[in-house]
């Protein structure tokens, strides 16, 4: 809940072009899966949230995106934040949330928990938001290769738990249904469309 | 030399003009006002209203005047502009029991407590072109007498009284079932009946006039009485979130027709009255009637009845019955479509060279 | 009495201030948030809460709900119809864009960072810093098939796509090749089977490895889809009938192309024509380029 007014970051200085200058770079970042975008704008969110989660957060989330938040007590005041300027309520069940914002993917429950959508409607599922230490391109990382991508590309993610590129890798075979994610790390985010096949 | 067609702009900077003067007509004439539509084509307001989904009496009168008289043009022109608005509430529901009444009428019952009452309607009017107002007299008629003690008087609702009986079907309690919004959700099939209310309120008049006719016709009979009719002015509520209690925030007229339908009953329900359900702004009351028609029509597949008629068929009626939908899709086919029939033109050409066994006609070959 | 909404005197204040682009905020974050799931599942129909637009429904309300969810004021706009620059409705719309947002529009397809067309894809190859939004009037390719929405939603989840199949081989027995001409249905990422909207067949291998992403919006019928770029786009045929493009006898009548989509027109009424390319800038850039060397060569 609301704790204080002054506790309260701001949200876009300017909605209207913000929210559509943020906009564009995950449309960029999910249509070029891989490809390190900056979420350029100088904002100033909550120190549990990155700049680019809280320009991505500040341009979809609304009254009709519950979220869900990996660690509450950390999130406390991201959790404000999105309530404050979106009006965004937020569900203890990951299963009921339309976006996801994580915040320790080394301690992830599985991936499993989120909503697929079903076959018939693909797009009822879920959004990741996940915040990594450090996104890096460099050939010893993962290589991703699929729709928006020319050449296969390899990157370095850090902060993941062992087990997620496995688990991420076991979605690929439920397609159409699975989860989109994006990775954010300060303000450099990238895009990992449930079509991105993923080799480790 | 042969140059490509251009100018579309100015084309079309003076068809709004041409637009403009043929809506202003001759000049001489005095210029409609809003409130002489407002006040004087109350038939036409209330459709655009009903179908255009915002109560407003100034808007439609607008809307009217600008569109020419084009009622589908008008609901339009409505329509669009009601996209634009804020939301700031959703009121509750409106008690159609506790309505101001100005008309009630019920086919069922000679006779009932609050009696029957015709109020305005064209109902007995002999179709007989009333020369006398072309002089523009209508000042100077007498006011005409209404029995005071009907308006007022409480009026049960008829179907009520069946349902106390246990002869028709229990309305089901939606208390806690949120209703759904089409203008901000796409329809998906099957659709709760919120929803499908709402399509059909929104539906052009003359299309669920059709519809409901082609039930009485055979085409997915459902043995309608007239239930009841009623039509006055009923209180809008809505709770504001900071003070927890309704208030009210003003009066709308409404038609409201209950539909009271045979049912032989089934292998789940024994044999009752079933509902259809119709409610519209202002005072249509065949709109109201039709929509009330179709809704009983629409549910076959809820009370397990064969469906084998265009009105009992939700995908069909609910997909076309919108007005601004069709007209914008039908008179598409006016754009150029010149690269379409250009493809076409090429195709069929071959077929029929290759038909002929002749050589290939001069346009294109693949 | 007329509590409801707005008077008309807030009418008035309100036609003077619509939002940056016409839509709402809330409209463009929920149509926003189905362009992202459209671009995630390549050729899937996203349904979404279109909005009545000043426009009509089927003359570009879901192209236009697209390209106003997208824009922004450093775009660089274009639209055409029937891949022209000046037809009326492309003319009016372009107008709709300007009056709302401001930004810059062209009718050069290399200088447009998006583009809004109608039935075209431009003969210029597209980038990767373009966006394409399609105007789609009927979104679902098995419509003709199955006219039931609950229907095609199942087939669609099973992949179930041979009544198609079936279809386009009909005409092979009867015509001996296939008879769609144009919006001739493509397979997007080995997946989904989709409407191209009703591009001539011409235009359907650009759509393949495009290294634009390419957005479609229907409005009446209230679906978004998308084809990220660098995705396999195949249109549908067989071993023994391979999919292939219109050709013409002649050259554009008036830069000479022998390689873009030639429009017929009639120049008399004895049964004259003459073929000039379909897409308007192309055309005139091929003119321009051969003005210049004119001129070059008579300056030499």
């Amino acid at each position: 809940m609301l704790t204080d007014a002054q506790d309260l970051k701001p949200g876009f200085p300017d909605p209207v072009p913000d929210a559509q200058w943020a906009f564009r770079g995950i449309l960029h970042a999910m249509s070029y899966p891989g490809r390190i975008t900056q979420a350029g704008l100088a904002l100033t969110p909550p120190r549990s949230l990155d700049q680019a989660a809280a320009a991505i957060g500040l341009s979809l989330f609304d009254f009709d995106t519950p979220l869900w938040f990996d660690r509450p007590a950390v999130l406390a005041e991201a959790t404000n934040f999105f309530q404050f300027h979106c009006g965004s309520p937020s569900v203890a069940t990951p299963g009921e949330a339309r976006f996801a914002i994580v915040s320790d993917a080394a301690q992830l429950i599985t991936l499993e928990v989120f909503d697929r959508g079903t076959d018939e409607a693909p797009d009822r599922s879920a959004t990741l938001i996940i915040q990594v230490p450090e996104i890096t391109e460099q050939a010893e990382g993962v290589t991703l290769s699929g729709p928006g991508i020319k050449e296969p590309l390899s990157l370095c993610i850090d902060g993941l738990s062992t087990d997620f590129w496995r688990q991420r890798r076991a979605l690929q075979s439920l397609f159409p249904r699975g989860i989109d994610i994006v990775f954010t790390a300060g303000s450099r985010f990238i895009g990992l469309p449930r079509t991105t096949l993923v080799e480790t | 030399m042969y140059v490509a067609v251009k100018g579309g702009k100015r084309a079309i900077d003076n068809a709004h003009r041409l637009l403009a003067e043929e809506r202003r007509g001759n000049k001489d004439v005095p210029e409609l006002t809003l409130d002489q539509i407002r006040e004087q084509m109350t038939g036409a307001v209330d459709r655009v209203m009903t179908e255009g989904s915002v109560y407003d009496r100034n808007l439609a009168a607008l809307a009217i005047k600008q569109a020419r008289g084009d009622l589908v043009e008008a609901v339009f022109l409505l329509r669009a502009f009601r996209t634009t608005l804020p939301r700031f509430a959703a009121s509750q529901p409106i008690d159609t029991g506790k309505m101001t009444v100005r008309r009630r009428i019920s086919a069922t019952y000679k006779d009932l407590p609050g009696g029957q009452l015709l109020g305005p309607t064209f109902d007995y009017t002999h179709r007989l072109l009333d020369f006398s107002l072309a002089e523009e007299t209508g000042d100077h008629l007498p006011p005409a007498d209404t029995a005071p003690a009907d308006v007022g008087r409480a009026m049960p609702r008829v179907l009520d009284q069946l349902d106390r009986e246990g002869l028709i079907e229990s309305e089901v309690p939606t208390d806690n079932i949120e209703p759904g919004d089409l203008t901000r959700d796409p329809l998906s099939f099957p659709v709760d009946r919120s929803v499908r209310l709402q399509n059909l309120a929104r539906g052009d008049e003359g299309f669920l006039l059709a519809l409901a006719y082609s039930t009485q016709r055979g085409y997915g009979r459902n043995h309608p009485f007239a239930g009841e009719i009623r039509m006055g002015e009923v209180a809008v509520e809505i709770v504001p979130e900071e003070l927890g209690f309704p208030i009210e925030i003003g009066e709308i007229t409404v038609t409201e027709c209950e539909m009271v339908n045979q049912f032989s009953g089934s292998a789940e329900a024994p044999p009752q009255f079933t509902r259809g359900y119709g409610l519209v702004f202002g005072q249509q009351d065949r709109k109201a009637m039709s929509m009330a028609l179709v809704d009983r029509a629409l549910r076959a597949r809820e009370l397990h009845e064969e469906i084998e008629a265009p009105a009992q068929d939700e995908e069909f009626v609910m997909y076309h019955s919108d007005a601004v939908e069709a007209q914008g899709f039908v008179q598409h086919l006016k754009l150029p479509h010149y690269v379409d029939f250009q493809s076409e033109l090429e195709l069929i050409r071959r077929l029929r060279s290759s038909f002929q066994g002749q050589a290939p006609a001069p346009a294109a070959a693949e | 009495m007329d509590t409801i909404s707005q008077s008309p005197d807030n009418f008035h204040a309100a036609s003077g201030s619509y939002n940056f682009a016409y839509l709402d905020e809330q409209t463009k974050r929920m149509i926003r948030r189905a362009l992202l799931k459209a671009i995630t599942i390549p050729g899937y129909q996203v349904p979404f809460g279109g909005r009545e637009m000043p426009l009509s429904y089927g003359w570009g309300t879901g192209g236009i709900q697209v390209t106003a969810s997208v824009i922004g004021p450093e775009d660089i706009l274009k639209v055409i119809d029937q891949g022209a620059d000046d037809t009326t409705n492309a003319v009016s719309i372009r107008s709709f864009f300007a009056k709302t947002t401001g930004v810059e529009t062209t009718t050069e397809t290399a200088e447009a960072t998006l583009i809004q067309t109608r039935h075209r894809i431009p003969e210029t190859p597209l980038r990767e810093d373009q966006v394409i939004v399609y105007q789609v009037p009927i979104p679902e390719p098995l419509r003709w098939l199955e006219p039931r929405e609950t229907e095609t939603r199942k087939m669609h989840g099973l992949a179930e796509y041979g009544g198609m199949h079936v279809r386009l081989y009909e005409d092979i027995t009867r015509y001996g090749k296939i008879a769609t001409s144009y919006d001739y249905p493509v397979i997007v990422n080995g997946r989904y089977l989709m409407r191209p909207s009703p591009i001539p067949k011409f235009d359907n291998p650009k759509m393949d490895q495009n290294p634009a992403l390419q957005l479609f919006g229907a409005g009446r019928e209230k679906r978004i889809y998308a084809v990220p770029p660098y995705t396999s786009v195949k249109s549908l045929d067989f071993e023994d009938h391979p999919f292939e493009i219109q050709t013409w006898d002649q050259d554009c009548a008036i830069c000479g192309s022998t390689d873009s989509f030639l429009d017929e027109v009639i120049t008399d009424d004895a049964g004259g024509r003459m073929f000039v390319c379909s897409d308007t800038d192309y055309c005139g850039q091929r003119m321009a380029a051969h003005d210049a060397s004119d001129e070059t060569e008579t300056n030499q």
